[in-house]
């Protein structure tokens, strides 16, 4: 979060434990929440993110600068036409190196996207959770979410018989 | 939906400062036994988004999980995808749809199902088909984003030869974004009244339709970017204009001889077309796309394409003085290096960035004369534009050498040449060093060039995926994933 080039609009986000983040307007407003705070003018100079500790933010604003489009200052230049094709190629590879993390800090990062309202982190976040789910037992998938079985046996056994095609 | 609102407030209540720095410790100490129940405490409708996202058996098999998952999976956009995993049997798979269609409320995200084979007795065809009009009621289908049916080709039995697509199937038109649709009769008489107003990719495989019906359905999309054609029967002429069409996909189109009419489409940078098997009797017009920016395969088992007033008849060009600008990405598929055919063709294509030449692996034919370029006209895409070339199928002999290596010498800007080279050769440093002294790599044109050796098992068919990204540049890349083992300088 070195200081950027004169010319761009920063702002200062803030999270709940008290850590201060400058980001270019630009990277905040690839959360559509932060977005619309700016575009109603509720951004004069700092935003407090409520629920969102440091180290999730910071990931979080990691992810924005990575995906905030780029408009020829920095990364390819904009004149080479085979580089968005390696652009789009990249930050593939660059996400799944950025959600290679523990399950409790991938949760986290899931609900700051929702209540950040950016799309891509959400599919990012969301989908490896779905290929957990994805072909496992319930047992399996009980333990990977680290759920409890709050059902009694029967009820359990009701649900299965009326979705028996679904178990089988 | 609304359902879905409310349910989500005693969630979002849960998200309190006091519970989330009790996640801060969890976090930090990355404890993964210990850290409770993370997921619940996301409110329900990501978790609704993460169901409709799963597959179809297991979405529904969350129910199970614990009780605040049970209402989830209805309050969840149904995804059903009723293929063969879903119940091997054909005819108790048609009640099982129905049963889920009538147990889930609605609405629906996805709805899949593939080569539905109904009875031939005439009794059990009938209920059959009445079962299928009736799925597309219930309202378990309410604001259907994607369509993809499609039917068991019917055996000869003196019954009409497809099965009639029920026009029920049409109430869910005003919200689909995708429909692809197979092996089945269009109800043409309808095909006019119908408005697609979200529909952005459509696939027809295999759809008895009328040439006028075809014009009907286009016309009632008003944003379609992506369309795919294969084996369409019983017509000899179709014909495309379209706004706002980014994408069109040709495989293979006539059953017998036909033409295919791209009139209007401003829009167009991809035209993306299938050699096929060789019995291909189509002639493709593209009369106007000022935006064409991708084309191929190009190849000379399609008798005649013709591309703004070029006329390519077996890949012969009938003109060398008109040429096509926009185009970037040019794919060609030869039996056999042909060099001067490419040369000819490249004169039409003079702003070419990247070219791919797809080679068919059994033939065997020696290029006679490798041309100096030096006593030709100039190729205005190898003097200023040409940056990758890339060679599939690459075997290394005589005549893939002599191709090679015409560019190597004579492609002034490129700045990769990659060849995807044959599965059965050995890839070895002995291979490579007479590879290089072959090529005459210390002679290059361009000293940027660099040479990558490598492998592809990947089939370029994925690149006529209809839903392929429009932001990966070039759809024929995806064909080449494999990363090369050498490179060169």
């Amino acid at each position: 979060m070195a200081t950027r080039e004169a010319g761009k609009k920063m702002i200062m986000l803030k999270s709940p434990d008290g850590m201060e983040f400058e980001v270019e307007e630009a990277v905040a407003m690839e959360s559509q929440t932060i977005r619309k705070m700016i575009e109603d003018d509720c951004a004069d100079t700092a935003i407090l993110i409520p629920n969102i500790n440091s180290k999730i933010l910071s990931r979080v604003i990691e992810y924005c600068n990575k995906h905030v489009p780029t408009t020829g200052a920095t990364g390819a230049a904009a004149s080479d036409t085979v580089a968005p094709a390696a652009l789009a190629e990249d930050l593939k590879i660059w996400d799944a190196e950025f959600i290679k993390v523990n399950r409790a800090t991938r949760f986290n990062l899931i609900q700051a996207a929702s209540y950040l309202n950016i799309k891509g982190l959400l599919d990012l976040t969301s989908q490896t959770t779905i290929d957990t789910i994805s072909d496992n037992s319930l047992e399996e998938i009980r333990s990977f979410l680290s759920t409890k079985n709050d059902y009694l046996p029967e009820e359990e056994q009701t649900i299965r018989r009326e979705n028996q095609w679904a178990f089988q | 939906m609304k359902k879905k609102k409310k349910a989500v407030e005693p969630a979002a209540k849960s998200r309190g400062p006091r519970k989330r720095s009790r996640d801060d410790e969890l976090v930090s100490g990355g404890d993964l036994i210990t850290h409770g129940d993370l997921i619940s405490k996301l409110p329900d409708d990501i978790l609704c988004t993460i169901i409709s996202l799963l597959p179809t058996k297991d979405g529904a098999r969350t129910q199970a999980v614990a009780r605040r998952w049970r209402p989830l999976w209805r309050s969840a956009p149904l995804n059903l995808d009723a293929s063969k995993h879903l119940c091997s049997n054909d005819f108790k798979r048609f009640s099982l749809i129905s049963k889920i269609l009538s147990d889930h409320p609605g609405p629906a995200r996805r709805f899949v199902v593939y080569s539905i084979r109904l009875h031939i007795a005439e009794k059990r065809y009938a209920e059959e088909a009445a079962q299928i009009e009736n799925w597309f009621v219930f309202p378990a289908l309410d604001n259907l984003q994607e369509l993809d049916i499609n039917f068991r080709q019917p055996f000869l039995s003196g019954r009409e030869n497809r099965f009639p697509l029920p026009p029920s199937a049409f109430r869910l038109a005003p919200t689909l974004l995708v429909a692809k649709i197979g092996l089945c009769k269009f109800p043409n008489d309808i095909a006019h009244s119908l408005s697609f107003p979200l529909l952005k990719q459509l696939t027809l495989f295999r759809v008895s339709i009328s040439e006028d019906a075809f014009s009907g359905v286009l016309s009632g999309c008003r944003v379609l970017e992506s369309l795919k054609l294969q084996g369409i029967p019983d017509v000899n002429c179709l014909r495309i204009s379209s706004t706002t069409l980014r994408i069109i996909i040709v495989c293979s189109l006539f059953e017998r001889k036909g033409e295919l009419f791209i009139e209007d489409a401003p829009c167009l940078e991809r035209l993306l077309l299938n050699p096929g098997t060789g019995r291909d009797r189509e002639t493709i017009r593209v009369i106007k796309a000022p935006k064409l920016e991708i084309l191929g395969l190009l190849s000379a088992r399609i008798p005649e394409i013709e591309i703004a007033n070029i006329v390519f008849q077996r890949l012969i060009p009938s003109s060398l003085k008109v040429t096509i600008c926009t185009v970037k990405v040019l794919a060609l598929h030869f039996f056999s290096p042909d060099l001067d055919a490419v040369l000819d063709i490249l004169r039409c294509f003079p702003c070419l960035e990247k070219l791919y030449v797809f080679r068919h692996y059994f033939t065997w034919a020696a290029i006679e004369n490798v041309p100096r370029y030096e006593s030709l006209d100039p190729i205005k895409c190898l003097e200023r534009h040409l940056k990758v070339l890339v060679l599939k199928n690459y075997k290394g002999g005589e005549e893939d050498v002599g191709f090679a290596k015409f560019f190597v010498l004579n492609a002034k800007v490129v700045k990769e040449i990659n060849f995807q080279v044959y599965k059965e050769i050995r890839i070895d440093k002995k291979w490579m060093t007479r590879q290089l002294r072959l090529l005459e790599v210390k002679n290059r044109a361009s000293q940027d060039a660099r040479l990558k050796f490598g492998r592809s098992s990947a089939s370029w068919i994925r690149c006529l995926d209809p839903g392929q990204d429009l932001s990966i540049a070039d759809p024929f890349n995806c064909c080449f994933v494999d990363a090369p083992s050498e490179a060169y300088p």
